[in-house]
């Protein structure tokens, strides 16, 4: 159990520009802490991330992946978030039917004000890695 | 003279399509010698100084592997001939399922069988995935296709033969399909048993058709036919696989049609030629080994 | 004891791959194997769960070379699970692509399996035949051309034909096609006309070597329709010729009579027909023309007595296949020109409504080869449940390995005098007359139906 309580997660989470980056800069600037587990990597919009960065960041033993953009109806791109939220859903599914936890996936909407709502999400995404132990493919 | 051989079976589909070409075969064995072909010639053994080697299916026992490597080195090219060859192709459906579990409790558990052993005599053990020509050795030449298509067999030989830098098409199944867009969403998901509405883009009307994602060069035949593309090309030149690619844009154009996504049921629509290579098969194999 | 093992590996000039194994001890023939390495694909395991209607094109491919019959059966299965009735057009458009399936599959075997060796020929290749008849060789490839060209044009596609929906076929067929259709059918009929007279007459000339190839009995199988040779649709006749009776059977009722056991040296199972004692039972061309009375169109069944003169009624020696064979071609081609000038092909109704539901039922047809059974369960989405494949090589094996074994105990002694490859061409020959679709042998999985079933599933289901 000693292990466990070790075990620090790789998180991996693809903040579009416009909302979601913004709220992690806010964060930052406000001094607000959130776990070391996140990777960010900044993209035009939740819409351009496509499935294959999300299974290639499994594959390269990430134990978890966010992928968070703007509200509903905020989106500059009009509905690239709407598109995210369906991709992910449907991800989700796969990954069960494989074997690997869909809840090692997780999307989140945010306008770039809000970096309490970011900061709450990478706590409770990290939390919940934490739980579901390492990714089966890291072993 | 050139020498071409031919080896490996599935179901022979690519064989027959090497036949399909019909009259075109006459000149073929003028210009090069059909050192080996266990369906139309009776050489047991093949021949060390081969300039061609075409392998049809995927390596399901070790004697598929063995001919593959075989095959590897013995010829200068070595073509993959088939969907079942480049990517696995439809048995590697199989792959969903544990070979070993599958062989014991097939062989042994049957009713309307009578008590039987499970082979094991002189026939050669089956892998524990399908997998593509590629997974066992260098591939020089893809002609995908379920069948694939003697235009294509006749282009990438003759190719070969002359020298000539030959490309198979990278248009996609859509672009030869003469049904026509609207531009309109599926309001819901339809079966093939379903009647389509003549002349209309099918994807559109609810049909699950892999034409976006999937290689054309088969001039739309099955669209044409008022049956939906089920991809047996292959992934188009674009796509990082065929049928991820087909799930992602399906649920985010009409995601109700996709959210009871099961894997046992709709590898068979996204997956059907390609599960063996996909991305997902992949992390399945990774999550399994441990 | 040492015991000499003679191999030929692999047999050529057939669809798959296959070995056969003399084994040969104190000068005597003991034992010989028929092995067939074709790899088992699992097809029955891997089409469950799979939406029902999607079973003709998946099942087809279990053959490249007799996809046609699959799809077929497999529709016709999905039909009887569901209650569905084609329309009669429908029919029609099904019949002209099993006929297109039949000719291609037997041109292929007659000219470039079989003829090689009737001509007995230096080089039995392709290439060699052609060198020696090249006439033959053209007209063979322009007949086969026209099956691909009828499959390809009913079917949607030569090879792994798609339009045989559940509920009819997805297309009529265009006045256009059908004139083309019908100009090619009308030389298909002179060429195998031809191919036939040839194969007669070279049967006549070497009757002597003919007769000395293994001629047992065995119980014999076929789709009967009325009595009369069919090929689409009927009733499942067993004809026993040593106690000349007949069982008729329908279809559905197949397990009743059918059994299927596994055999240590071969992926293939063998099917037997229940009765006091195991008893296999051969179908294709030779057990069509001794299950059923004749044919319905006027050359194959003046051909027909012409060949009962030679093997007898009912006809029990192995070469007899390749003459029967010839003669369905014939037939084959006359059905396809009656065929193709109905009028409804280009106007009639072609679907009906259909409702996806739990159910069973099973499809037969004959293929090329033989007697194909297709067998399914359905869940209440209609997906499969259950899926079960019989295929005609997998009756056939058993007395195939008992003629091969006849045959070796005939010429192995004799290898000396004929030379050592002539012998083992010999045993080819009878392998070869089979016509054994191998891919189609191994196709298989036979499932378990218990409430084990599910526990027994690795398949990593998402739970809901």
């Amino acid at each position: 159990m000693e292990r466990q309580e070790q075990f620090e997660p790789v998180i991996v989470a693809f903040c579009c520009w416009w909302c979601a980056y913004g709220a992690a800069d806010l964060a930052g600037t406000s001094k607000l802490e959130y776990p070391t587990n996140i990777r960010i990597v900044r993209v035009p919009c939740s819409g351009r991330v496509e499935p294959q960065f999300i299974l290639r960041a499994f594959k390269g033993k990430a134990d978890g992946v966010i992928v968070a953009g703007c509200l509903e109806g905020g989106c500059h791109y009009v509905d690239g978030n709407l598109k995210a939220k369906r991709r992910v859903e449907s991800l989700k599914k796969a990954l069960n039917a494989i074997g690997l936890s869909g809840d090692r996936l997780e999307f989140y909407l945010m306008s770039s004000a809000m970096s309490d709502k970011f900061v709450e999400a990478m706590n409770e995404f990290t939390e919940r890695i934490k739980r579901l132990g390492p990714s089966p493919l890291r072993v | 003279m050139k020498k071409l051989a031919t080896v490996g079976c599935c179901c022979a589909g690519c064989h027959v399509a090497i036949l399909d070409l019909h009259e075109r075969i006459l000149p073929l064995l003028k210009d090069v010698e059909l050192s080996h072909s266990y369906i139309i010639s009776d050489v047991k053994a093949i021949p060390s100084d081969l300039d061609i080697v075409v392998v049809e299916g995927g390596i399901r026992t070790e004697h598929d592997a063995a001919l593959a490597k075989e095959a590897r080195e013995k010829a200068k090219y070595v073509v993959a001939l088939g969907s079942c060859a480049c990517f696995g192709g439809l048995p590697s459906l199989a792959n969903l399922y544990d070979t070993k579990e599958m062989m014991n409790y097939v062989y042994t558990m049957t009713p309307g069988t009578s008590a039987g052993e499970i082979p094991h005599v002189e026939i050669p053990r089956v892998t524990q995935k399908l997998e593509p020509i590629s997974s066992c050795v260098k591939v020089d030449y893809e002609v995908p296709g379920c069948p694939p298509e003697p235009d294509d067999i006749a282009l990438i030989i003759g190719g070969i033969l002359s020298g000539e830098r030959v490309e198979l098409p990278k248009k996609s199944v859509c672009d030869e399909c003469e049904r026509k867009r609207l531009e309109k969403p599926p309001a819901k998901v339809r079966r093939l048993f379903e009647e389509p509405e003549d002349k209309r883009c099918l994807l559109e009307q609810g049909y699950f058709c892999m034409g976006p994602a999937t290689r054309g060069g088969c001039k739309a035949r099955c669209p044409n036919s008022a049956v939906p593309c089920d991809g047996c090309r292959g992934p188009s030149a674009v796509s990082w696989d065929q049928g991820l690619a087909m799930l992602d844009a399906l649920s985010t154009i009409t995601y109700e049609n996709v959210k009871d996504y099961s894997l046992a049921t709709h590898t068979g629509t996204f997956h059907r030629y390609t599960y063996a290579s996909s991305l997902l098969a992949k992390l399945q194999g990774l999550v399994e080994k441990r | 004891m040492s015991t000499l093992e003679i191999k030929i590996e692999p047999v050529t000039r057939i669809e798959g791959h296959g070995k056969v194994r003399v084994l040969v001890s104190k000068n005597r023939v003991q034992d010989v194997q028929f092995n067939v390495i074709e790899a088992p694909r699992f097809f029955e395991k891997f089409m469950e769960s799979k939406q029902a209607e999607e079973a003709p094109r998946i099942s087809e491919r279990i053959c490249g070379v007799c996809p046609t019959a699959h799809h077929l059966a497999s529709v016709k299965a999905v039909e009887s699970a569901w209650g569905v009735e084609p329309p009669e057009t429908a029919v029609k458009l099904r019949r002209l692509m099993h006929l297109g399936g039949i000719i291609s599959s037997h041109i292929l075997h007659v000219a470039f399996f079989t003829l090689p060796d009737l001509l007995d020929i230096p080089e039995k290749s392709l290439t060699g035949l052609y060198a020696q008849k090249p006439r033959l060789v053209e007209d063979a490839i322009r007949l086969r051309e026209t099956g691909q060209n009828i499959v390809d044009t009913v079917g949607g596609r030569a090879i792994h034909p798609i339009t045989a929906v559940p509920g009819g076929v997805t297309k009529l067929l265009t006045s256009d096609s059908r004139d083309k259709l019908l100009k090619q059918a009308e030389r298909a009929l002179t060429t195998s006309q031809n191919i036939a007279k040839l194969c007669f007459q070279l049967i006549q000339d070497n009757l002597e070597k003919v007769k000395a190839y293994p001629h047992f009995e065995t119980l014999y199988m076929a789709l009967t329709r009325d009595g009369f040779h069919e090929i689409y649709d009927g009733k499942v006749r067993v004809f026993d010729p040593t106690t000349n009776s007949r069982i008729d059977f329908q279809p559905n009722e197949y397990l009743d009579h059918i059994l299927e056991k596994p055999i240590a040296h071969t992926y293939a199972k063998y099917p037997f027909i229940k009765g006091s004692k195991e008893e296999p039972c051969r179908v294709g061309p030779l057990a069509r023309l001794n299950a059923t009375d004749d044919f319905t169109t006027p050359l194959a069944s003046e051909h027909l007595e012409a060949y009962r003169k030679i093997f007898g009624s009912p006809a029990h020696n192995v070469m007899g296949y390749n003459l029967a064979r010839v003669i369905e071609l014939v037939n084959a081609a006359e059905l396809t020109n009656e065929l193709l000038r109905e009028e409804d092909l280009t106007t009639g109704k072609i679907r009906v409504k259909v409702v996806a539901k739990s159910g069973a039922g099973v499809g037969m047809v004959e293929a090329p080869r033989g007697t194909l059974i297709h067998h399914y369960e359905t869940d209440q989405e209609g997906c499969l449940k259950r899926v079960n494949v019989i295929v005609p090589t997998n009756h056939n094996v058993p007395s195939l390995e008992r003629a091969v074994f006849e045959m070796a105990r005939q010429v192995i002694p004799q290898m000396e005098g004929i030379g050592r490859d002539r012998a083992l061409w010999m045993l080819e020959n009878v392998v070869r007359a089979y016509d054994p679709c191998l891919s189609c042998s191994v196709h298989m999985v036979e499932l378990v139906e218990e409430e084990s079933h599910g526990s027994q599933n690795s398949v990593r289901e998402e739970k809901r």
